[in-house]
């Protein structure tokens, strides 16, 4: 009795698709961004406490720190430090060092070509053409300064006890 | 950004919600789930016109509610169903509350823009509106589930993550709810008719 099939039903006229979509997407934004105005003074608040009652190491781990050393980067596939992980190395020129300009966008095209699977234990060598899924990523700095990629929503760093890599 | 959103699952954009990628997460969630939803509202209301606005207020409620999002497998779209329900049950309440921002957005299209599927679209209004109409002596929730796996197309555990029901339960009320239209039949032949055409005869004429 399927007299709305799905795949027979018309659909939603291009002009209002293009608009309902760039409304939406500006009034997501727009939320989101509000969100995030107004963490700041809850994530200080909580941010004080931990100082109080654990020492001003504990901040150290929840700020951002640049990559100071792009040589090679770490993309795991566990949010998880002690998880799987790759290094990602970009040859230079012969006499000078490589550089990882872009630590995230090298480890999504890993998972992207299905090299790379979240929760994977070893890169897989037999992988499938096509496009494979790529989780949201989160670049955090390393202890040796070097990126570390991992799988998951903001704050992955935070909770893994490192410093969220610094954009500049 | 590496993302590469045509791959990601829903769950993963929808994971963006919290980020400052959340616009174009949602974005694709719509791209991909705009054209079924839109189908399923028109099902439920028998008018293009108001399941054009209808299939936005659907997405602003899901971000409304993006919190109590329930994904089936990884997909969103029977979760989105189910706001579809929700919003449909209420059409008018649900298009005044975002009136202001549907106001905003190109009026629905005359059929002059698609004067080549006029003809069809009108046909299925009929046919919507005659279907709406036979099933108006069953439960709402009977309604629902009969739309949501006969005419959406969902399985049974789709329609209980939409319905937010056991999927037991989707079974009993569809078996239940197939059974009290039979026994409408006679019934609601008489009380729609002066909607003039018949889903048979439309299905007879090929255009559903």
């Amino acid at each position: 009795m399927s007299y709305f099939h799905p795949e027979r039903m018309p659909a939603l006229p291009d002009r209002r698709r293009k608009a309902a979509r760039l409304q939406l997407e500006q009034i997501v934004a727009g939320s989101a961004k509000r969100r995030r105005r107004a963490k700041p003074a809850a994530i200080m608040a909580g941010t004080a406490a931990i100082v109080l009652a654990t020492g001003a190491a504990a901040i150290a781990a929840a700020v951002y720190q640049p990559v100071t050393d792009k040589t090679t980067a770490r993309c795991f596939t566990v949010a998880d430090t002690s998880g799987f992980a790759t290094e990602i190395a970009v040859p230079g020129k012969p006499g000078t060092k490589g550089a990882v300009q872009n630590a995230r966008d090298i480890c999504a095209a890993l998972y992207r070509q299905g090299l790379l699977t979240r929760g994977a234990q070893r890169v897989n060598p037999r992988h499938s053409k096509g496009n494979h899924p790529v989780p949201a990523l989160q670049v955090c700095t390393w202890t040796d300064g070097t990126a570390a990629v991992f799988p998951g929503p903001r704050g992955t760093c935070a909770k893994l006890n490192l410093p969220a890599a610094a954009r500049r | 950004m590496g993302i590469d959103w045509g791959s990601a699952s829903d769950q993963e954009l929808w994971s963006q919600a919290t980020n400052e990628l959340a616009g174009e997460a949602f974005g694709e969630l719509f791209e991909r789930h705009a054209n079924r939803v839109y189908a399923h509202c028109f099902s439920r209301t028998g008018s293009w016109s108001m399941a054009e606005d209808l299939t936005s207020v659907v997405f602003l409620e899901a971000w409304r509610r993006r919190t109590e999002v329930r994904f089936s497998g990884d997909c969103a779209l029977p979760w989105l169903l189910g706001v579809a329900n929700n919003a449909t049950r209420n059409a008018q309440r649900s298009l005044r509350r975002y009136s202001l921002l549907l106001a905003k957005l190109p009026p629905p299209e005359a059929e002059a823009d698609f004067a080549a599927d006029a003809a069809e679209r009108v046909d299925q209004e009929r046919l919507a509106q005659h279907l709406l109409c036979s099933m108006g002596g069953l439960r709402r929730a009977e309604q629902e589930v009969l739309a949501l796996c006969d005419w959406a197309g969902l399985s049974y555990a789709e329609a209980a993550v939409a319905m937010g029901v056991p999927e037991g339960t989707v079974r009993s009320r569809l078996f239940r709810a197939r059974q009290h239209l039979r026994d409408l039949a006679d019934d609601s032949q008489a009380r729609c008719m002066h909607l003039n055409r018949s889903p048979a005869g439309l299905l007879a004429g090929g255009t559903a």
